[in-house]
């Protein structure tokens, strides 16, 4: 995919030219325009790319964001498993959620929150 | 003292869980740099910054100074508990001990030498990185080249006198990334080079070479020592191993008559010739 600027990350991020290799790799593998956007999750991204710096692939998963080659979105999950509402940031997730999967409203706690990338189609 | 990246994801963490999302909202809405924002909720939701590796610092000064830089750096670097900063001296050296070629310069690379080796046996499994500037340049090239036990993280330059044909590629697998800051105002290094016998205008015109990133900057021998510079090019080098480009890189002017005149100048063979020929003439 060329609109990823792999060589000006890896020559901001010269340390991470491997792993920036293999985000890329990753997140370009088997695009098709018939299909939704693949979702993942930063934990998967991480392992694939496998960095010496986790600071340093934030930043340039945050570079990626900004340059609409990704798009991030935080998911609030059910505890009967299964998203119930998606938001942009992290300060955007309301304190309390109608839970539609067990029908009732719960307080949203840090750890049924997944931050999730949208890779590009 | 404000905390870290990596204290706040650990505080937040610690926090009861119905407390937890709340706390993080507050620390990520009092961020006001959106592309910090975006690291830091990264951070955040990976766990990420509770077991970061030690990093030990290394400030090497140039000639006829104290170095007030030293601290300064050390101050910017303060909210990363994982760096741990030594400024390291060998005193105030004088201009004819840096000009003569023979014996003097030896005093201060074993200096360096010997704390980098002290460091390393108080702390086997720490990265070290080195900022040095001007004459602390030539100490640490002189050292990687000649010490194969020392190994360095990263390495930060600036107004360096290092000359540009250095076997980089023979140090290579010893030293990580290498960044050079030369201002294209600095005539030190060009003067140095004219003077006497050892140095280089790295800190001028650069490397050019593919083992060190050349930056420029519109300034001259000391101009980098403000917080600005080390906030926005340093820290981040030194912290994430980010280089930051400098916009003056690609817009800078050529050299000018006199910077290139002065660094092709041959007045020291000039001079070594002419005090040659003045021993002879004395002795025959």
């Amino acid at each position: 995919m060329s609109s990823i600027k792999l060589d000006s990350l890896i020559s901001e991020f010269p340390e991470e030219t491997e792993a920036v290799q293999r985000l890329v790799r990753f997140i370009e593998a088997n695009p098709s325009e018939d299909r939704p956007p693949r979702e993942v999750t930063a934990q998967r991204l991480f392992d694939q790319a496998r960095p010496s710096s986790q600071r340093a692939l934030a930043m340039i998963l945050a570079r990626l964001v900004q340059s609409g080659v990704l798009e991030r979105i935080f998911r609030v999950e059910s505890e009967a498993l299964g998203g119930i509402g998606d938001f942009e940031s992290i300060d955007k997730i309301p304190p309390v959620m109608f839970d539609s999967r067990t029908g009732r409203d719960i307080e949203v706690k840090l750890d049924q929150v997944r931050m999730i990338y949208k890779l590009p189609r | 003292m404000p905390m870290s990246l990596s204290e706040e994801i650990q505080r937040i963490r610690n926090l009861p869980p119905e407390l937890q999302l709340a706390a993080a909202q507050r620390y990520i809405s009092a961020e006001p740099d959106p592309e910090m924002r975006l690291v830091a909720e990264t951070m955040l939701m990976i766990g990420a910054g509770s077991q970061e590796k030690k990093h030990l610092v290394v400030l090497v000064h140039g000639i006829r100074t104290f170095a007030v830089w030293q601290e300064l750096l050390a101050q910017e670097l303060r909210n990363f508990p994982n760096v741990e900063v030594f400024p390291i001296g060998y005193g105030f050296f004088d201009a004819i001990r840096f000009w003569c070629p023979f014996l003097t310069r030896k005093g201060p690379i074993e200096r360096v030498l010997r704390q980098l080796r002290n460091l390393r046996a108080k702390h086997p499994t720490a990265d070290i990185s080195v900022v040095a500037h001007s004459f602390g340049t030539y100490i640490l090239a002189q050292i990687l080249r000649d010490e194969t036990d020392v190994r360095l993280h990263r390495l930060q330059l600036c107004g360096s006198i290092i000359p540009p044909e250095y076997r980089w590629d023979q140090v290579a697998a010893r030293v990580g990334l290498v960044v050079n800051d030369a201002g294209t105002r600095d005539v030190w290094p060009v003067l140095a080079t004219l003077m006497t016998w050892g140095y280089g205008a790295s800190g001028t015109f650069g490397f050019k070479t593919s083992e060190v990133k050349d930056r420029f900057h519109d300034c001259s021998h000391s101009d980098f020592f403000t917080a600005k510079h080390m906030r926005k090019y340093w820290v981040p080098l030194i912290v994430d191993g980010q280089v930051v480009l400098s916009s003056w890189s690609a817009k800078r002017p050529g050299p000018g008559f006199l910077m290139t005149y002065l660094n092709l100048l041959p007045l020291k063979s000039i001079l070594g010739l002419t005090l040659f020929v003045a021993a002879y003439r004395l002795l025959a």
